[in-house]
């Protein structure tokens, strides 16, 4: 295969990335491509962090095919020149690594892998550094024994990453959707993590054009009383109601189901904010002091509507990376579309269209 | 030229520029805290938010760079909102203790809040049990003050290679702590960049205004003696609203003797007996055969800590001569005491100093003379001006009074002291013969190190002059080729000290440079050779057989 068709392959399937961002894989490719330039040397890098609470899927495809990773893996290699590329790096939960040492060993030693093990190797997430390696600024950093933080964009890690070099990083999913695209299996299906008060829960692998309602449906897990969900994350994904899940799942693809009762509905809240006060990396202060904020009125259970209003307009418009920004969207869906109902009154108003 | 549009307003740019950098030089104030033009751009404080068409999010003008026909908003309603709740956020990560706070007529949290009309406490102050970390008597970092901006960090790290701070732990519970393995140097620049003056110095003002409301109440009989370092009058001025140098020693001689002071000196008149003290050993190290070289200059307190701490090896390549201050308390203390019949034990000399570790040199032991003290209480720049607001003596406004005599008289290289290369340049003019030209202009300027060689005497003189301690290290790899080196802990010498008015800038360090280098034109005469009062004292103190206990000095590895 020729560079351009290879791209124009990847462009056909209309991957997106599996991480969160869903942003187009193949314009991220040829960034990458574009900033090697004559004198530079890329690196490539699996995000296997996992660090959402209640998700799973990373470790599932990680434990049953990471062959089709490694395929994903050769064709970048292709893609940019086996000799361009500096290292590839798995970035992996310790947990992950642990269970599959032997047979990601085993698998490193085929043929086919042979060219592409020479460059490869691990990088256990240090336990300390939790939700925030999930983001790709921070990832680099901990490669590089810098703190914990994200990283000021642009540059953007396609321009200037690792070690200031063109750094190709995808997640697990995605990798994993690379590989089946090269050899020729890739059927625009995902995986679904659906999770909560169903019949059936756990993993499935589904068409990615599918709407929420409808793999609840085909997989026998739609609730018959009224419930919530979270959609694309578990901490930090959308909160809609079960008459709003008529789109397709984005980010990391998974279903959270919760029955729609007051108690239920602040424990998640608390659960939240909580993650969120715990896991901000405390560099910007929207997010630091925000989330704290917001906890704090969590715990003291009083919300000042002109308080939780104006922090999450400010988290959602100002924070320096995209965590702050997702608890603004998970707060706002829920007091916008969760709470009225479980109050029966709108209470709270929430302003997130920005005024000019 | 591309351009761009600012609230509507089509603008010039060049590439690369920010939008706080364009928005400035236009006259818009974007507010901002973790901004400072000589650190890297964190863009953490998300205070200098603007809004640019077609983005979802606003962004913060100091990361910015400019886009053709981009159309930037500094104070739309997301902006105003956005800004005001993180300002408002920040006001409950800093305990206000304003009264008392030496930043208090320039405090950036106090403007921002009334120019937006914000609450200070709307959010509850977080953080009032977190510890203040003090670094000797020099430094202080205040963690109910810190807003976790990081300023301090990027001076210290990246600025001077020192690093002995750091952020612990992470989210609300990140926390600003020093560096055991790396200890201090007392040079102040974390306190010289921070936004909001949790790293600042131990102050000594108050100590001060208690002496000096005793003796107007006659309870005390202490004589209060100030002198004044080089580069104050580089840059007071800058305090009071005005262009640097634009207040003269004598005006502030004047407003320290409306504050109360019995008698102000001028360190530069001890600045010419260091630059003596020094010449001599330079001349005898260069001599005879055997002895260390290259020499080092040792008047900046910092250097020698640094030394002390990180390179003892190097304790015997420093001067044996004493700083200009320590000098200049000596004389007070014992020419000046005899002269006048006051007992020196009953004299209170307050250095007016643009440097923290100034603080630590006044206390160490081995300076001190027959049990005292050369220099009892030294202030910043930053303190002297608080003083001076909170008396309401505007120094610009005062009549020039003469220093005291019989120590006044200066060189004009006593003049440079202040500035990065100016020692260098004293000791050289004290050395070189009368015919030779006495401007040394390769040693002078900001940059990192400068390098040079001068026949002095028949001899080639190879020296090397560093501005900023972070620049130190490329130096000591090529130690041998050297016969003497100036070390000046702060970037740009004393004029970019520690203790300096806030802000302090490279640029604005270029112009007290300025400043200094007119001063040293109006000089009557160059060498400190040829003052003649200088040589009178230098002449009692050897014949009272005090040179050795009085201008010279041992140093010691740090434990």
């Amino acid at each position: 295969m020729t560079k351009k068709e290879i791209i124009a392959k990847i462009k056909k399937t209309q991957l997106g990335g599996r991480g969160g961002a869903s942003f187009p894989v193949h314009l991220k490719w040829q960034a990458v491509k574009k900033a090697l330039g004559k004198n530079k040397n890329a690196y490539l890098i699996i995000n296997a962090a996992e660090g959402e609470p209640n998700l799973i899927k990373d470790g599932y495809i990680l434990s049953n095919h990471f062959e089709f990773i490694l395929h994903g893996l050769n064709l970048s290699l292709n893609y940019l020149n086996y000799n361009r590329v500096e290292k590839i790096y798995c970035f992996i939960r310790a947990d992950y690594y642990k269970k599959n040492k032997k047979k990601f060993k085993e698998i490193l030693k085929k043929a086919e892998f042979l060219e592409l093990s020479k460059k490869f190797s691990f990088f256990i997430k240090p336990d300390k550094d939790d939700y925030m390696a999930g983001e790709e600024s921070v990832l680099l950093n901990i490669i590089e024994s810098k703190e914990a933080k994200p990283r000021l964009k642009p540059p953007y890690p396609g321009e200037s990453g690792l070690y200031n070099q063109p750094t190709l990083i995808h997640n697990v999913e995605t990798w994993y959707s690379l590989g089946r695209i090269s050899l020729n299996l890739y059927e625009n299906k995902r995986y679904y993590h659906i999770s909560g008060q169903v019949k059936n829960p756990g993993l499935v692998k589904l068409s990615e054009d599918l709407s929420a309602k409808k793999v609840l449906e085909s997989t026998g897990n739609l609730p018959k009383s009224r419930f919530f969900a979270q959609l694309g994350g578990d901490a930090c994904g959308q909160v809609l109601l079960d008459s709003q899940l008529n789109n397709a799942v984005e980010g990391s693809g998974s279903i959270t189901v919760y029955p729609l009762k007051a108690k239920v509905a602040e424990e998640v809240l608390k659960r939240w904010l909580d993650f969120h006060c715990q896991q901000s990396c405390g560099q910007c202060v929207p997010c630091r002091e925000g989330t704290y904020r917001l906890n704090e009125m969590m715990l003291k259970n009083h919300f000042k509507n002109k308080d939780l209003s104006d922090l999450v307009y400010t988290l959602k418009f100002s924070s320096f990376c995209a965590f702050g920004k997702s608890l603004a969207d998970v707060l706002h869906n829920f007091f916008v579309n969760i709470y009225p109902l479980i109050y029966r009154q709108s209470k709270i108003v929430i302003e997130t269209k920005k005024k000019n | 030229m591309p351009y761009f549009y600012l609230n509507n307003k089509k603008v010039k740019y060049k590439k690369g520029e920010t939008v706080l950098q364009v928005a400035k030089k236009e006259g818009i104030d974007i507010p901002n805290l973790c901004h400072h033009p000589d650190l890297s751009i964190r863009a953490v404080c998300r205070v200098c938010l603007v809004e640019i068409k077609g983005r979802k999010d606003l962004v913060t003008a100091c990361s910015t760079e400019i886009e053709p026909d981009m159309e930037v908003k500094t104070n739309s309603k997301a902006v105003k909102k956005a800004r005001a709740t993180n300002l408002e956020l920040i006001f409950a990560t800093h305990r206000e203790e304003c009264r008392d706070c030496v930043l208090l007529n320039d405090c950036p949290l106090l403007k921002y809040a009334k120019k937006y009309k914000l609450s200070i406490g709307r959010f509850i102050d977080r953080k009032n049990k977190r510890p203040v970390y003090n670094f000797s008597n020099s430094v202080e970092v205040d963690g109910t003050q810190c807003i976790d901006c990081g300023s301090c960090i990027e001076a210290c790290t990246n600025l001077q290679k020192i690093d002995c701070l750091q952020f612990t732990n992470k989210g609300y519970k990140q926390e600003l702590k020093p560096k055991k393995q790396n200890p201090c140097i007392y040079c102040g620049q974390c306190a010289l960049h921070c936004p909001v003056f949790s790293a600042q110095e131990q102050t000594n003002w108050q100590e001060i205004e208690s002496i000096l409301n005793k003796k107007e109440n006659n309870k005390s009989n202490k004589i209060l003696v100030a002198q004044i370092a080089p580069s104050v009058r580089a840059s007071l001025s800058e305090a009071f609203g005005q262009k640097s140098g634009k207040i003269s020693v004598k005006q502030i001689a004047s407003a320290l003797k409306k504050l109360g002071f019995d008698y102000v000196f001028d360190v530069n008149f001890a600045a010419d007996i260091t630059t003596l003290v020094e010449g001599e050993e330079l001349l005898e190290r260069l001599t005879h055969k055997n002895s260390i070289l290259p020499m080092m200059t040792s008047c900046c307190p910092a250097w020698v800590r640094y030394v002390e701490v990180y390179q003892p090896q190097l304790i015997p390549h420093l001067t044996t001569s004493r700083s200009p201050q320590i000098h200049g308390g000596a004389v007070i203390k014992q020419y000046f005491s005899k002269l006048k019949n006051i007992k020196a034990k009953d004299i209170e000399i307050v250095s007016i100093m643009p440097c923290t570790a100034k603080k630590h040199e006044a206390k160490r032991e081995e300076l001190k003379i027959k049990g005292l003290k050369p220099v009892d209480l030294v202030l910043t720049i930053r303190e002297f001006t608080f003083l001076l607001q909170r008396n309401n003596i505007d120094p610009t406004k005062l009549k020039e009074v003469p220093l005291d005599d019989p120590l006044a008289k200066h060189s004009g290289s006593a003049a440079i002291y202040g500035g990065s290369g100016g020692v260098m340049e004293s000791a050289l003019r004290s050395v070189a013969s009368k015919k030779q030209n006495l401007n040394f202009k390769a040693v002078r300027g900001q940059k990192g190190i400068k390098e040079a060689s001068f026949k002095i005497k028949g001899k080639n003189l190879q020296v090397a002059v560093v501005s900023g301690i972070g620049n130190i290290e490329n130096l000591l790899k090529n130690l041998k080729k050297y016969d003497y080196i100036e070390v000046m802990a702060c970037p740009g010498g004393c004029i970019g000290g520690g203790g300096q008015v806030i802000p302090t800038t490279k640029e604005i360090i270029k112009k007290r440079q300025a400043s200094l280098y007119k001063l040293e034109d109006k000089s009557l005469f160059k060498r400190a050779n040829e003052n003649k009062q200088v040589k009178e004292v230098k002449k009692w103190f050897k014949e009272n057989n005090l040179e050795k206990s009085s201008l010279h000095t041992k140093y010691r590895k740090a434990k």
